[in-house]
């Protein structure tokens, strides 16, 4: 087992985000909620019981395979520095870095699973993986669902499927999200139109840090928000469905930019793609920028993949 | 002037944050806050104010109300719908159970249906297959009497013996 500083100095391959199409989908991710038949949920229920969940649901995580090699702490031992790359590094929510005693977290060190002790559910997992792979992700969280259902008894009703402590996740529990960088629909203005088409589809758009958060650096995240009455599987493909549609405005719509370059319309934060020691203003914008500009100019070959953005 | 308009939550002090959600079949719910109340949700905390959470909690808990008229408690946990009308959460499994009558109205606006379609424990899945066979044959069964088709309702009065005593074992 890793203890959190070797963890948290030395990110995973899969971190590095190289995947289907991740010039514009920088990670897709399956969460499903789930929750012990027999405790109260963690927001209702007193300390000891949550430190009963926590004891019971740490150590059977642990042991998974697929969790072999993994790093498990509660989350009261952790300090606020390592919360918060946690959570930049998406591996928890910012309401999961906000608990102490009775909360904990397993992460596995490739990076890929990740499961939430004592969030809003007993059981917050998720699979993680680089550039357009929901599919992907949704099997492998799939498997790992099913291998800890032979040893915790989940919460389930026949007639409205896993009980979740919020009405709003209740049947497949499944949140299916990816992220994507929209550079080329935000400067060509064609996100706001986007954004409400796919709102229609019952699918939310949302900021870098899910519900709340702000789309800095054009970064936006797109998951469903019906669980009930629809199977894992159509949610997943509606998903998909719609991100590659979005991809292909994406793409579409950076070669109109690139084109509008090549006659000289430059566009005002456009020149960052290519330059990226002039950019520092733009990196100013906000904290989270910098993280996202390289990819747009790393995937047209503009800027040399591994060259840092903070000017040199 | 307008008469003033009360903070839907705490229901004393006047409202002077107003929210209006369009669901997704254009039904409106207004929710008015008084500043203490729009603070204490959230509101000004952008890290943990959850809109929707916030309009579909109170909807749930007046619907609640509206259903049963006197206050709920869940036998198992004590949780009350005063609670799920300060959190929007439930208090445990049973929670379900004890507010299904106030909860089925907002569950119908908030998902695609009402009965869960999917994944299943693999102990359950079995015994959830066999009821839902069991539904469906009991329909066959019934217009094959109507139609006086007596042969088929035999074979069909016989496999849902079989089938009935499967179910009733791996209950």
């Amino acid at each position: 087992m890793k203890d959190i500083h070797s963890f948290l100095c030395s990110p995973a391959e899969s971190t590095q985000r190289h995947g289907p199409h991740d010039r514009i989908v920088m990670s897709s991710r399956v969460r499903l909620a789930r929750n012990l038949r027999d405790f109260a949920f963690p927001g209702w229920a007193k300390k000891p019981e949550r430190v009963k969940v926590l004891e019971a649901v740490l150590p059977a995580v642990s042991a998974l395979p697929e969790m072999s090699d993994s790093f498990c702490e509660a989350m009261d031992n952790l300090t606020a520095l390592d919360k918060q790359l946690l959570v930049e590094r998406h591996l928890i929510s910012r309401e999961h870095a906000a608990k102490n005693v009775g909360s904990g977290l397993v992460v596995n060190r490739a990076e890929t699973f990740s499961v939430m002790v004592n969030e809003e559910d007993h059981l917050r997992m998720q699979a993680l993986r680089p550039g357009f792979q929901t599919r992907e992700a949704w099997q492998a969280i799939d498997k790992l669902d099913s291998a800890l259902e032979k040893k915790l008894n989940f919460a389930f009703d026949n007639e409205l499927g896993y009980l979740t402590a919020c009405p709003t996740n209740l049947g497949t529990g499944i949140r299916v999200s990816a992220m994507l960088h929209l550079p080329g629909l935000v400067l060509s203005e064609q996100i706001n139109p986007i954004i409400q088409s796919v709102n229609k589809l019952g699918l939310a758009v949302r900021g870098l840090y899910g519900e709340g958060t702000e789309a800095l650096g054009n970064v936006f995240q797109v998951s469903n928000q019906m669980t009930l009455g629809e199977s894992e599987t159509v949610i997943v493909e509606r998903l998909e469905k719609v991100l590659s549609q979005i991809i292909e405005h994406e793409e579409n719509a950076r070669q109109t930019l690139l084109e509008k370059k090549a006659q000289g319309g430059v566009q005002p934060y456009w020149p960052c793609l290519w330059h990226p020691g002039k950019c520092t203003q733009y990196f100013l914008q906000g904290d989270d920028e910098p993280a996202f500009v390289p990819p747009v100019g790393r995937g047209h070959g503009i800027v040399p993949r591994y060259r840092t953005f903070a000017g040199g | 002037m307008d008469e003033k308009k009360m903070c839907s939550v705490c229901k004393v002090k006047p409202a002077t944050v107003f929210f209006t959600n369009v669901s997704s079949e254009n039904k409106f719910i207004n929710l008015n806050l008084c500043d203490e109340c729009a603070k204490a949700k959230g509101f000004t905390d952008s890290t943990s104010f959850a809109m929707a959470d916030l309009m579909l909690g109170l909807g749930a808990a007046q619907e609640i109300e509206q259903a049963v008229g006197v206050e709920l408690k869940c036998p198992r946990c004590g949780f009350s719908q005063a609670d799920f009308k300060k959190s929007g959460r439930l208090g445990c499994p049973e929670c379900y159970r004890t507010f299904a009558e106030g909860l089925s109205g907002l569950l119908k606006t908030m998902h695609k249906g009402t009965r869960h379609v999917g994944k299943a424990p693999e102990a359950l899945r079995q015994t959830r297959d066999n009821v839902d066979r069991l539904k469906t044959l009991q329909k066959k069964l019934a217009k094959a009497i109507e139609d006086e088709n007596y042969e088929s309702a035999a074979a069909l009065r016989d496999e849902i013996r079989v089938l009935g005593g499967v179910a009733a074992k791996s209950r």
